[in-house]
């Protein structure tokens, strides 16, 4: 096993990785930019090392800079969490040449994932579904033809268009040629051409991705999957392991095909295979991430195993170490992501101090921050503030456990996604497991705040001013707080 | 003399009216019975009001009280900032804000008899507008901000003659 750690990252995923190196017993050392100083992760970790960028994020992006602080301190391997430096082949090809390891796949894997085109054309090999388009190629006759064998209902769209314009949903065959010839004359009167293509249009499609975890030689296993459908600006806000619902014979399929995919590619550590699925239980590959993902704990709450500490112990060459027939998955596990943000206005993220921060109680949920009491939130990082995850034996009994969880939970100084967060998870069609990408779209007039009522609106003014001390003056004849509490305690 | 807090479009007026058996207040003239079993200045926070349980928290920043109740985020911001001055480090003598903004306009001119309570100034910042009021009785002894003009977090923007003492 590794001696020291260098973690490329900040924030919530430092500090998760920190809390593993420690029970493994390696040394961890932590980066942080000035506005991180007084951060969590920095107090946690053995060794913290100030790092400088011509801005906060750029610290953290820089390569060669890392590495030589890897070697200065004498770390044996690099993990890189995820976002920055996590999907960067130079980085994990510099590392290897610096003889330091990376804790992630290999150079050749990640840029083969990180090629769209490349790695769509890999999955077909691999038998992977991949949802296809047909372009128009001049041939209107042959072009019917071919977008009919891709199945209905399609999208026909322009190759040049946007905003709607020469875009066609076709349902059956009846209508293809038709609305094909409309869309390609709306595309030349629009866009001055008249190409077209078309590809399966997915209504109402869900987000679902498999944990894999691979050694590098073509073995590979997977860890089930997690439904990621509730997203907002593009950005999954709740993610769930199981997805709900979802036909036992289908979720096998998806598993298989990810890890198809996997020992196919020979790949190396963790990686998520991500798939788009219809509600008719057709399912297409998307892209594979190759690192740890933000949403990992719920696949841990479920498995009872340490992903990270799976990723350390196959970067050191002691193999998956486990056996897919000895997976069983227990219960549900839910998590939500606490942002810094004002969903009442179009999820703009918000600026401040983390003035008071309340954990749930641990025995409701997990809490996974990087937070301490008296942080600054900037604009320079990521508006994630914390990641509630519940599990229980069902998912109605995780969901209760999740609102008990939020309601006890409390970051204020700044706006917060909380109360949206708990109107999800509180909303019917969430209950009942009917989540689609547009979930939240579709159910936006439900999910606005209700009116404040009235009592609650009152009590929250008798508290704020019995924080005045003018008014705790004139309340209790003394401004003090500790003084104040002998007197109305009862 | 109620304390004006503003939740956004509503206005709440907060009045003390009696301290026998818990306090006695009224909000928008709705009578309120008031007991308080956990008041940290900043950190949880009980009450009973009419009989219902509020428990939660509270943070107090600036003119801002952010308020976790129930499991519902509330963020009221104290309108009549004149009882605010002693906690930003303010005197009575000066009045300075609470957050960066900006002068929208000014209400008084130097040399003017005051009132407590009386509006001297309006800033706008974070896009709402307040009312910077008289904390107490005085005579304005200079007007240190022009309108439109901007103005950090902790400057002064009035300052009143020095009580007799």
């Amino acid at each position: 096993m590794f001696n020291t750690v260098l973690i490329a990252n900040r924030g919530e995923i430092a500090c998760r990785i920190i809390r593993t190196a420690q029970r493994l017993g390696i040394k961890s050392i932590a980066l942080y930019c000035h506005e991180d100083r007084l951060a969590r992760h920095v107090a946690m970790a053995d060794i913290a090392v100030e790092i400088d960028g011509p801005s906060p994020a750029a610290a953290y992006l820089d390569a060669a800079g890392l590495i030589s602080i890897a070697q200065k301190y004498g770390a044996d391997c690099i993990h890189p969490g995820y976002g920055f430096l996590s999907e960067n082949a130079d980085f994990a090809e510099a590392c290897q040449q610096a003889g330091i390891a990376f804790i992630g796949p290999d150079a050749a894997a990640i840029r083969l994932m990180g090629d769209k085109v490349r790695s769509r054309e890999f999955a077909i090999a691999c038998g992977v579904p991949v949802s296809r388009a047909v372009s128009h190629d001049g041939d209107m006759h042959n072009f019917v033809a071919e977008a009919g064998k891709l199945g209905f209902p399609l999208l026909i769209k322009a190759s040049a268009g946007g905003g709607g314009k020469g875009m066609s949903i076709v349902r059956d065959a009846g209508e293809l040629a038709a609305r094909a010839g409309i869309a390609a004359s709306e595309a030349q009167r629009y866009f001055g051409s008249g190409r077209i293509y078309a590809e399966r249009y997915i209504e109402r499609p869900r987000h679902i991705e498999v944990q894999v975890f691979g050694d590098g030689e073509g073995n590979a296993i997977h860890l089930g999957e997690r439904e990621c459908s509730i997203q907002r600006r593009f950005q999954k806000i709740v993610e769930e392991a199981p997805a709900a619902n979802l036909e036992e014979g289908l979720r096998q399929r998806i598993c298989a095909a990810a890890v198809d995919l996997v020992k196919a590619a020979r790949y190396r550590n963790a990686g998520t295979v991500e798939f788009i699925l219809s509600p008719g239980g057709d399912f297409f590959f998307l892209e594979m991430n190759t690192r740890l993902q933000v949403e990992h704990p719920v696949t841990e709450m479920i498995y009872g195993l340490d992903l990270v500490e799976l990723q350390f112990r196959i970067a050191a060459g002691q193999g998956i170490g486990i056996r897919q027939q000895d997976l069983r998955p227990t219960g549900h596990a839910i998590e939500v992501r606490i942002c810094a943000e004002d969903p009442e206005n179009d999820f703009a993220p918000a600026i401040g101090l983390i003035g008071l921060l309340a954990e749930p109680p641990s025995e409701l949920a997990r809490f996974d921050s990087g937070l301490s009491q008296g942080q600054a939130i900037t604009p320079a990082f990521d508006s994630m503030l914390a990641k509630l995850i519940a599990h229980d034996n069902s998912r109605a009994a995780t969901i209760d456990k999740l609102l008990q969880a939020l309601q006890q939970t409390a970051i204020l100084g700044l706006d917060t996604n909380l109360d949206y967060l708990a109107r999800i998870v509180d909303h019917a069609a969430f209950l009942q497991g009917d989540l689609h990408t547009g979930f939240l779209a579709d159910h936006s007039g439900a999910l606005l705040r209700d009116a404040w009522p009235a009592d609650l609106e009152r009590a929250a003014a008798i508290a704020a001013v019995l924080g005045d001390n003018g008014f705790r003056l004139a309340a209790f004849g003394i401004s003090d707080f500790h003084a104040s509490l002998g007197h109305w305690r009862n | 003399m109620p304390e004006i807090l503003r939740h956004g479009d509503h206005i709440l007026a907060v009045e003390l009216t009696g301290r026998r058996n818990g306090l006695q207040m009224r909000i928008n003239d709705v009578p309120a019975m008031v007991s308080v079993d956990a008041d940290g200045e900043n950190g949880p926070i009980r009450l009973a009001v009419n009989g219902v349980v509020y428990a939660g928290w509270r943070y107090r920043q600036g003119g801002e009280c952010f308020l976790r109740l129930n499991g519902k985020t509330l963020r009221l911001r104290q309108e009549a900032l004149g009882g605010n001055a002693e906690d930003e480090g303010g005197d009575r003598d000066s009045i300075s804000a609470v957050m960066p903004g900006m002068v929208v306009s000014i209400a008084c001119s130097e040399g003017q008899e005051l009132l407590k309570g009386q509006t001297i100034i309006t800033i706008e910042s974070m896009k709402m507008q307040t009312a910077i009021i008289a904390p107490r009785n005085g005579i304005v002894d200079c007007i240190h901000v022009a309108e439109q003009a901007v103005f950090e977090k902790g400057a002064v923007l009035v300052s009143l003659r020095p009580e007799a003492t």
